[in-house]
């Protein structure tokens, strides 16, 4: 397996721990592992909402960085680590990663209009229109966006 | 404005095995990764002239013998 892939497995699982943290941190409603997640958003203060925002960048900081040099000193010492396809994959993972991270500011973007407009009555239950509801959008793409490149990465791996 | 389909197609498993070089060989003296030769040789992806030369030099050969575009 390419060390990219394995990159790309490994960070993938790091990702999707860092999904499950944003959500108990701003969503309730099923409970797991002590946990609780789902569709209601827990309204919570600006600093709050700070607070989790620095949590969630250092975690994956932290993440990425520890996976980079775990992968560094295993890697096979022999022959090319990266050449022209693990690029052009790399290349494709991202594309794929711009477009979900437009299509789901997009998104956002009518609900949040459409729920100014219509006062919410046609709208999905998941109130995105407070501060934090803002918040935790804008945070999910931006993790979303995160797992959708892995996924495309691991993707075109097996592929092509 | 159609977009034309084709594929590049390769005997590189062939002059490779021929030679006695294995994948990784074959990697290590054109800049490749051994994955990336499979990969080639499986025709799942096809490589950028570059490549494409370097690998018909290593065989010796032109590079008409190692590849062909079918349309």
């Amino acid at each position: 397996m390419p060390q990219a892939e394995r990159y790309a497995w490994i960070s993938l699982i790091a990702w999707a721990a860092i999904l499950f943290f944003l959500l108990t941190r701003f969503t309730s409603g099923v409970e797991l592992l002590g946990q609780s997640f789902g569709l209601t958003i827990v309204e919570q203060s600006a600093g709050r909402l700070l607070w989790t925002y620095v949590s969630l960048a250092v975690i994956a900081i932290i993440a990425e960085s520890v996976i980079a040099s775990v992968l560094a000193v295993t890697a096979d010492k022999a022959g090319i680590e990266k050449d022209e396809r693990d690029v052009a994959i790399e290349a494709r993972a991202n594309l794929t990663s711009y477009w979900f991270m437009a299509a789901a500011l997009n998104v956002i973007v009518i609900h949040v209009l459409a729920n100014a407009a219509y006062g919410g009555h046609i709208m999905p239950q998941l109130n995105l229109t407070s501060l934090t509801g803002i918040a935790f959008a804008l945070l999910l793409v931006l993790t979303l966006a995160e797992i959708v490149k892995r996924i495309a990465t691991i993707w075109n791996y097996r592929a092509a | 404005m159609s977009r034309r389909s084709g594929r590049v197609r390769n005997n590189i498993r062939d002059l490779r095995t021929a030679r006695g070089l294995s994948q990784g060989e074959l990697a290590e003296q054109v800049g490749a990764t051994r994955q990336t030769i499979n990969a080639i040789e499986q025709e799942k992806y096809a490589p950028s002239l570059e490549l494409a030369f370097r690998i018909a030099r290593v065989f010796g050969v032109k590079f008409e013998a190692v590849w062909e575009f079918e349309d």
